[in-house]
């Protein structure tokens, strides 16, 4: 039932028993004196309301039937064009509403498709950072067994270089398991971490290849825990991303120190220091601009330094911390990263 | 003694590994492939649990929380899944500490090795740093018997170190709690009384130079 026609019968449903009604009171009114007339009979006013409501609304129902069609091809298009607004009442109101509703939807649209266009580029990327890796790995492992079966010997730099990819992929499964995180909503798991626990798993990650490589890697921590709130797996990373930077950067009989320290009331300092070669004034600079997606942050630094500090970067960044890259006092690197304890520990 | 080492694993040829690293680095352990098949085991016959999360059976979760509803032996989480929740999870449960996989073998055997270290020898009031013997009553300092004579800064010094076997101690942390800071609170005069201090206590090189961090009495990964 249309709009026109549910008005009007509401209209003479209120009217026509009004009418009615004043009909059955003019029965048993005393007939006028002669010479007066009776007035008109009550059905002609109720039936002139109902003409003038009908009039009046006719081009509210005509608007409203317009509106009706233009959302119906704005649906049609993808809510792509908004819906015209005509005059300033509430039939304007709905079509102002429907426009904002039809903004919604068309972002949470666009941010559908950019997340499946992420999830899609990512997992594209992401059997390309492994396969290569791994291709590498492969051969290592290949040239091992020819020189088996060759009966010649096999070298501590052979294993070593096998392992190093190794320990390059199990950092890269988890880097990308950790932007993933990042990119997704509500990204942070906060909960409180102890940082000198975080300091010694990550250093123990890291010893094992380190040593392989004849770095030294060490820690010193307070005798005191130090809380913080923030999220341990993203954190714990963004710190092996550091530490592993420090020791695949590094040379033989090189160090790595990894100190946390309370910094002032209320705040602690985390470094990663090293004696390796360092890095000139325009590869940090290269190193310290933020990607504009994490995306980018898999275009990686030629030696494979970018997705794991642009993931330790993006990672400070969300728990409201700060990393700074700078020449280290003993001629390498330092990454410090700086942040609030919730209680002042 | 040799120490007993649980390990829950599930996977045959990641299991067999870790039983083979741990017995080759001198340790007791036994496996069980499946979560079930703890309900026969006594906690107490172990110095370390070694438990893998999702196994077939019961759960790994469910295994912690029958163990630690009736013993503190310490337990190593190992989990293929590097999510927030799950170590949250573990570790509210009582889990004392947790790897993700993959990880290297001497990763293991080193956090195995921290969980199982018992602490310095500490006997009424003094600190036994092989033959260097710290008297906190006292205030006295002894090498192989033999009295040594150091001052207040350098005993707190020491002191500090030794309360930490094994762990390096930050130079800033040094200054900042046991150098006096209105008349010797520099990082260079630390160093000055460490050499001074090293010197006294003679050729037993109790007090290692740390790279880049500090100082460490004992060695290293003492608890």
């Amino acid at each position: 039932m249309n709009l026109r026609l549910r008005l009007g019968l509401t209209t003479l449903a209120i009217v026509a028993p009004l009418a009615l009604g004043a009909v059955w009171a003019r029965r048993d009114m005393p007939r006028p004196p002669a010479g007066l007339r009776r007035g008109p009979p009550p059905l002609l006013p109720a039936l002139a309301v109902l003409a003038v409501m009908q009039l009046a609304l006719g081009p509210v129902v005509g608007r409203i039937r317009r509106l009706t069609g233009a959302v119906r091809r704005s649906a049609g298009e993808g809510y792509a064009r908004p819906v015209a607004v005509e005059g300033d009442d509430e039939v304007a109101d709905l079509a102002r509403a429907f426009n904002d509703a039809a903004d919604e939807v068309r972002g949470q649209v666009a941010r559908q498709e950019q997340r499946e266009r992420t999830l899609r580029e990512f997992l594209e990327n992401t059997t390309h950072d492994i396969a290569i890796p791994l291709t590498v790995l492969q051969g290592h492992l290949a040239a091992l067994r020819q020189a088996v079966k060759r009966g010649e010997a096999v070298t501590a730099e052979a294993v070593g270089a096998a392992m190093d990819e190794a320990h390059y992929l199990a950092s890269l499964t988890h880097n990308l398991t950790a932007a993933a995180r990042l990119e997704s909503a509500p990204g942070l798991e906060r909960g409180p971490v102890e940082l000198g626990g975080v300091v010694a798993r990550a250093v123990a990650r890291h010893r094992p290849s380190a040593t392989q490589h004849g770095v030294a890697v060490e820690s010193g921590v307070p005798p005191e825990p130090l809380w913080v709130d923030g999220d341990v797996t993203l954190i714990e990373q963004a710190l092996s991303n550091a530490v592993h930077n420090a020791v695949r950067y590094n040379r033989e009989g090189g160090h790595v120190a990894v100190l946390l320290e309370g910094d002032g009331p209320g705040g602690f300092r985390l470094r990663v220091i090293d004696d390796g070669p360092g890095m000139s004034a325009d590869e940090l600079a290269g190193l310290g601009r933020r990607r504009a997606r994490g995306d980018d942050a898999r275009a990686r630094h030629p030696d494979g330094r970018g997705l794991g500090l642009d993931i330790a970067r993006r990672v400070t960044e969300a728990h409201g911390w700060t990393m700074v890259l700078a020449p280290s006092e003993y001629g390498g690197l330092e990454v410090r990263f700086a942040g609030s304890t919730p209680d002042g520990t | 003694m040799t120490e007993r080492i649980l390990v829950i694993e599930d996977d045959r040829a990641l299991g067999a590994q870790i039983v083979g690293h741990l017995r080759s680095a001198g340790y007791e352990p036994a496996w069980l492939t499946d979560g079930d098949a703890f309900a026969d085991e006594r906690p107490a016959d172990y110095r370390l649990v070694i438990l893998d999360l999702m196994l077939p059976g019961v759960s790994g979760m469910d295994i912690l929380k029958r163990l630690r509803a009736s013993s503190d032996v310490p337990v190593l989480i190992l989990s293929a899944r590097n999510d927030t929740p799950g170590k949250v999870s573990a570790l509210r449960l009582g889990a004392d500490d947790y790897m993700t996989k993959p990880f290297w073998p001497e990763e293991l055997l080193e956090r195995v090795g921290a969980r199982l270290r018992r602490p310095a020898l500490r006997r009424a009031g003094a600190i036994e740093l092989g033959p260097v013997r710290v008297d906190l009553e006292a205030r006295a300092v002894s090498v192989d018997g033999r009295a040594v004579e150091l001052t207040r800064v350098e005993f707190d010094l020491l002191v500090a170190l030794a309360q930490r076997p094994g762990r390096a101690v930050t130079r800033r942390w040094l200054v900042e709690n046991v150098l006096d800071p209105d008349r010797e609170g520099t990082e260079r005069t630390l160093d000055v009384h460490m050499s001074r201090l090293r010197k006294k206590l003679g050729a037993c090189g109790v007090i290692a130079t740390v790279w880049g961090v500090g100082y460490r009495v004992g060695a290293e990964g003492g608890a």
